[in-house]
């Protein structure tokens, strides 16, 4: 058998734990830049594979292999073979190896714009720096970075990491911004753990004009206690408490679950981008049963007021029909508000008037067939003023009729990220009003939901 | 010679004419399918006649080779009719035989039809006669491992020794359950043996995948098929897009162009160019559309997946 000699560049030993105990260069470079130690767990994946399976086999290998060190990508070429005595061993013996440096791919270069843009939308810290990492202004709007941002108004000009405790570092500050974007810290007067990223500024050489520091925590910022609350009022209220801390949360879960769903970052399996699409409709609909129970919190409030105002029903029907129009046109359904120039004069609240034509329309646009009508009248009963949204859907039967304004009543739907809250809503807000909802369908022949509120002449 | 017949048994239901009637009805029963399959893909080349009679002798060879070094007594022959069926029993065996045989098939038809030489190819023979040492000593010892592999798929044979070390553990393996003992040192010491003199890195793939991944920062030759013979071409092209040896092998045989399309593209093939080679290989195939459009990465994806 022709045999051609191979003249091995390193060679290594990896215990049947899988340790690497002797390596030459440049091996244990590689496995340094793995993240590995010498004597440590052998940390080239690949390799580890390889020598794995000659142990396992108890036979010569010989494969190819590729690795990532610290800014280079490794090609080469190993022969294992299992130790002589059969302790389970085996040795490599490194045959070829190509080393090119790594240039940021595609994927890494959006994945870092990403970041960049979800950093800048939502820091709840940011400072503008000089090219000496110097701070120069501050902003925040995170109650316990308060006394982080008058420490550096009062120290402008001194560098950043004078005034947090960047954590894992016992270098003197400040480092080079690559070493510190990314990194850990903490804050005094903060509980939170922090996230500082620093983006340079200008060009060829960035950060040759400074840099924008932000700091960024996955921690929601903590619940100010207020004093009327007080011991023994029990649970948090989630309308007033709880839901300014998710809104920030949740809205990173739906930002990035709509940022892999859209494969920003790279190319991804549909049916992974599938699930971030299932995590934004879950995320979303959460968002809308925070602000649909923080909402309901603010009507059954004994306390509860309306401000009443003169207000006209067509305008309101005019801009609520506007702020949907594009949600309509997704299932090609045409709204049909008042025409400009139709008045009808009320009393009430205008915002809150609006914010039940929303409900009322939202809901005729969800549950109409495609390429229907909606359409919102005005009209005048007696001493009442009404505005009506008539829709061509399924339309309610009357036990349904009974039913539907009550709360967390779905009428059997699920999964189409409604909370059951709206309508319930909508008729606390008339009732508030002086006015009432109600509603006049048949099955089969839509359903015609209209708002009365007191007449004002 | 009455003596050699079994005794009646009681039991009507053992009796052995109904057992072997049994048994050649269930036979039959299989065999109408299989022919009509058979049959209906004569001319898909993927599982045509050649291709299944020489996966069929390839293992057979290999329950061969493995009957002799585990055992020495002369009564071998029903010995070796069991290893073979085991043996045909393990699907990556038998998918690495195919793949072979593909591979064997079509640098035959390519020899015959543009005359590219199933053993020196353009590329080898520019890298043997080159001044680089190291480069030219590996083409030296694939070239020969490759005359090796001709002169053995003429011949329906596959050494044990040419086996990835999965499938020689594999096959070992097996052997170790079908063969029994006999004697005892004498196995231990066929088996011993067969592991020592195994080298992965001896083996006519793994000489070819190291010379193609030598070649890889040096040119484009290696993943067009006219400079690099199929052999070479086959491991250049599994290299650097991802899928296996095997897998690109039964691509190139497959007269659906898609996988092979995909693979050449994989492999950083630039589209013109991955139609043409797909035409070279299948030239009556139909060519689908759309290669111009897909990237490198994504087709490297698609393929994947399917894998998966």
């Amino acid at each position: 058998m022709t045999t051609h000699a191979v003249e091995y560049l390193a060679r290594g030993r990896v215990t049947r734990e899988g340790r690497l105990i002797e390596a030459g260069e440049p091996l244990a470079s590689l496995q340094i830049a793995c993240g590995g130690t010498l004597g440590g767990q052998l940390a080239i994946p690949e390799l580890r594979a390889i020598s794995a399976k000659a142990s396992d086999l108890r036979l010569r290998l010989s494969r190819p292999f590729a690795a990532l060190g610290e800014d280079e990508r490794v090609t080469g070429w190993v022969d294992a073979v299992p130790t002589q005595s059969d302790d389970g061993g085996c040795e490599l013996a490194i045959a070829s190896w190509h080393a090119e440096p790594l240039a940021p791919s595609d994927e890494e270069l959006q994945l870092a714009r990403v970041r960049r843009e979800l950093n800048r939308a939502l820091p709840e810290f940011s400072a503008r720096l000089d090219p000496r990492q110097g701070v120069l202004t501050v902003e925040t709007g995170a109650p316990d970075l308060a006394d982080l941002a008058a420490d550096m108004v009062k120290g402008i000009g001194r560098p950043w990491t004078d005034f947090v405790v960047v954590t894992g570092s016992m270098h003197d500050q400040p480092l080079h911004w690559r070493l510190l974007d990314g990194t850990a810290c903490e804050v005094r007067g903060s509980s939170r753990k922090w996230t500082a990223w620093l983006e340079p500024l200008g060009l060829p050489e960035p950060g040759s004009t400074g840099f924008v520091l932000t700091l960024v925590s996955d921690e929601a910022p903590p619940v100010p206690l207020s004093d009327e609350d007080g011991v023994g009022s029990g649970l948090p209220s989630l309308g007033e408490e709880l839901a300014p801390a998710l809104r920030q949360p949740l809205g990173r879960v739906i930002a990035h679950a709509e940022s892999i769903r859209a494969k920003l970052a790279g190319p991804l399996p549909d049916i992974y981008a599938g699930y971030a699409g299932d995590m934004v409709d879950a995320g979303q609909h959460l968002a809308a049963l925070i602000e649909d129970i923080a909402d309901l919190e603010g009507v059954e409030a004994p306390d509860f007021e309306v401000a009443f105002e003169r207000i006209d029903l067509g305008e309101a029907a005019r801009q609520a029909a506007a702020i949907l129009r594009a949600k309509a046109q997704e299932r090609d359904i045409v709204l049909v508000p008042p025409p400009p120039g139709e008045q009808q004069w009320a009393r009430g609240e205008f915002r809150r008037v609006l914010q039940i034509l929303i409900n009322l329309i939202g809901n005729a646009i969800a549950y109409s067939p495609e390429e229907s009508q909606v359409w919102i009248r005005l009209d005048r009963a007696g001493r009442r003023a009404t505005v009506t949204v008539a829709d061509q859907g399924r339309g309610l039967s009357e036990a349904e009729q009974m039913r539907i304004f009550e709360k967390f009543e779905r009428l059997g739907r699920s999964g189409d990220g409604g909370s059951g809250l709206g309508l319930y809503i909508s008729t606390r807000l008339a009732r508030a009003m002086e006015g009432e909802l109600t509603v006049e369908s048949a099955p089969g022949q839509g359903a015609r939901f209209t708002l009365s509120l007191p007449i004002l002449d | 010679m009455t003596a050699s017949r079994a005794p009646t048994p009681a039991e009507p239901a053992d009796h052995p004419l109904r057992e072997a009637l049994a048994r050649g009805e269930r036979l039959h029963a299989q065999s109408a399918p299989a022919l009509r399959h058979l049959l209906a893909a004569l001319d898909h080349s993927l599982i045509a006649e050649a291709v299944v009679a020489q996966v069929r002798g390839l293992v057979a060879d290999l329950a061969r080779q493995l009957v002799a070094a585990r055992s020495r007594s002369s009564t071998t022959q029903a010995l070796h009719e069991a290893m073979l069926v085991r043996l045909l029993a393990e699907d990556e065996l038998r998918a690495h035989c195919q793949a072979l045989s593909l591979e064997w098939r079509l640098a035959q038809a390519l020899e015959a039809e543009l005359a590219i030489d199933p053993v020196l190819s353009p590329l080898v023979q520019a890298w043997v006669a080159q001044a680089d040492a190291a480069t030219g000593s590996l083409a030296m010892a694939a070239l020969a491992a490759q005359a090796r592999f001709a002169q053995a798929q003429r011949r329906m044979e596959l050494p044990i020794a040419e086996l990835p070390a999965e499938l020689f553990g594999l096959v070992l393996a097996v052997a170790a359950e079908v063969i029994p003992e006999d004697p005892p040192s004498a196995t231990a010491h066929g088996e011993a043996r067969l592991r020592a003199e195994y080298d992965e890195a001896a083996t006519r793939l793994a000489l070819l995948a190291r010379l193609a991944q030598d070649a890889e920062a040096h040119t484009a030759k290696a993943v067009t098929i006219e400079d690099a013979g199929v052999a070479l071409w086959l491991s250049a092209l599994a290299g650097r897009s991802g899928e296996s040896r095997d897998r690109t092998a039964c691509a190139a045989a497959d007269p659906n162009l898609g996988r092979l399309l995909l693979t050449l593209r994989a492999a950083g093939v630039a589209p013109l160019e991955a139609e043409r080679q797909a035409l070279r290989v299948q030239p009556d195939a139909h060519l689908p559309r759309g290669l111009e459009d897909l990237g490198t990465r994504e087709a490297a994806q698609w393929l994947a997946e399917v894998r998966a």
